[in-house]
């Protein structure tokens, strides 16, 4: 078996008595007070994540390279702008999805998933016309999100973020602070040397306390992604399944000219498509990845992600559903361990949180 | 780790508790609640139902999986934790009080002689 690789915050994390799981061949905390606990801290005050474990990789050269190979314009994109982006293969299916920072005119940074790196990594590498440095740096940044919506006051104390927008980023030093997350609320992530993550995360556990700041681990963000209808790699997207199909047409920049995988898109636009990425309620039980979801008897789609969602208090899951089916108050069965629970389609995005 | 004398335990952290001569009350250990995190929803045996030895007896979801409770004993469920059903979070906070699954009618109380004492279950979860 190989050895999982720890973040610098290993010991920090035990020192809080985190339980810890394997994930993406790192061994990351799962949950410190407990995961109810820890997503409803980060929906009404705010939580720290480590999510160090992510990959990033550093790319200097002609943008328009990398432009070919994702769904969002990064020539448009100015400097100090990140954007929500997916990697796509020639048959349009899903390398990954990433959050890409434009740095300067010609530099990016791709923060992509720990299971993905060296994955988007070799694809990258075999697609680039051109490079001046394309580097893997995940092992040089630690990466900690403090999300919530008390993240901005606390992180104001250290960093003037309050004139950033969603998706916007300023470097302060050595480190990069950006208005961004994957919980569905306000958020930040700092970006920084990773020896220096035990310094800054016990900064900010200080700062947090007249916050009611929490650590959190990837339980709760796994809860809280759910909730708000954000999608993981593995379940929700895969290299066979298109953005179309998996609904989050929203990262496909229409206008911007050729990429990687878009003809296969523009046809399946006209077309449609056979499957879609939906939300369901469900009664009297939780459904889990893998459960077939049934109507008239038939199968006609496969749970992706479920759990009760603890600010909700509802159970609910993400599936792919035949797009005959896939209508938003349709009724529907879900098999979970035997039992058919009565379950309804609705949107993905479960949790909105509200416009200030 | 909460493991109160008086009551058997099985290798599958359940608990049991010798009510009078034939009936037990069954429930999950502090160990167990502890490794399921917080429990979101429990699945409970019907009333009348007849349960054997490895049965699953009921099934708690926390809120990343759904585990089964092994029925620790043989014979008639005969009450159920109707609370569980809106309190699951019971089973965290209270395991052996507030938090019991099931009252069942034993088949054979010599099944009780199979089970763990306190001492020896603290050994087996390597206390």
């Amino acid at each position: 078996m190989l050895e999982l690789k720890r973040t610098s915050l290993y010991e920090v994390h035990r020192a809080l008595g985190a339980k810890m799981t394997a994930f993406a061949g790192f061994e990351m905390p799962l949950q410190y007070s407990g995961i109810i606990d820890e997503h409803m801290a980060v929906r009404t005050a705010v939580g720290m994540f480590d999510v160090s474990h992510m990959g990033e990789l550093y790319f200097k050269g002609d943008i328009g390279s990398i432009d070919m190979l994702v769904t969002a314009d990064v020539k448009k994109l100015l400097p100090g702008k990140a954007i929500y982006t997916m990697l796509l293969n020639e048959n349009a299916g899903v390398v990954d999805d990433l959050i890409l920072y434009k740095l300067s005119a010609n530099e990016l940074l791709l923060v992509v998933n720990a299971a993905n790196t060296s994955k988007d990594e070799t694809f990258i590498r075999t697609n680039l016309n051109s490079a001046e440095v394309f580097e893997n740096v995940s092992d040089k940044y630690f990466d900690i999100a403090v999300q919530g919506p008390k993240s901005a006051v606390m992180v104001e104390q250290f960093f003037h973020v309050a004139a950033l927008v969603p998706f916007e980023f300023a470097t302060f030093g050595d480190l990069i602070v950006s208005r961004t997350g994957y919980t569905g609320e306000d958020g930040f992530e700092i970006y920084g040397p990773m020896e220096d993550a035990p310094l800054w995360w016990n900064r900010f556990m200080e700062a947090g306390k007249g916050f009611g700041l929490k650590p959190a681990g990837l339980g709760a963000r796994d809860t809280l992604r759910i909730e708000a209808g954000l999608p993981l790699y593995g379940h929700e997207l895969n290299d066979e399944t298109t953005p179309l199909e998996s609904n989050y047409g929203f990262v496909i920049d229409w206008d911007k000219g050729s990429f990687l995988g878009k003809d296969v898109l523009v046809s399946q636009k006209q077309q449609g498509v056979q499957k879609k990425l939906m939300g369901l309620e469900i009664s009297g039980g939780i459904a889990r990845e893998g459960n077939k979801v049934l109507a008239d008897d038939s199968e006609i789609g496969v749970v992706t992600s479920g759990t009760m969602a603890p600010f909700l208090k509802k159970s609910i899951a993400m599936a792919f559903l035949r797009s005959d089916k896939s209508k938003i108050g349709t009724e529907v069965t879900v098999n979970v361990r035997g039992k058919l629970l009565p379950a309804r389609v609705v949107s993905k995005f479960f949790y909105k949180r509200e416009a200030k | 780790m909460n493991i109160p004398e008086g009551l058997k335990y099985s290798k599958e952290h359940e608990w049991v508790k010798v009510l009078d001569g034939t009936k037990v009350m069954v429930g999950v250990t502090d160990f167990a609640q502890d490794e399921l995190g917080d429990i979101v929803f429990v699945n409970l045996p019907t009333p009348g139902q007849t349960v054997n030895t490895g049965d699953t007896l009921a099934s708690l979801e926390s809120v990343k999986s759904a585990s089964d409770v092994y029925s620790p004993v043989s014979g008639k469920v005969v009450e159920i934790n109707e609370k569980l059903k809106n309190t699951p979070e019971a089973i965290n906070d209270d395991p052996y009080g507030e938090g019991w699954i099931a009252v069942i009618e034993l088949q054979d109380v010599s099944v009780l002689d199979s089970l763990m004492n306190s001492e020896d279950y603290k050994k087996f979860i390597g206390e």
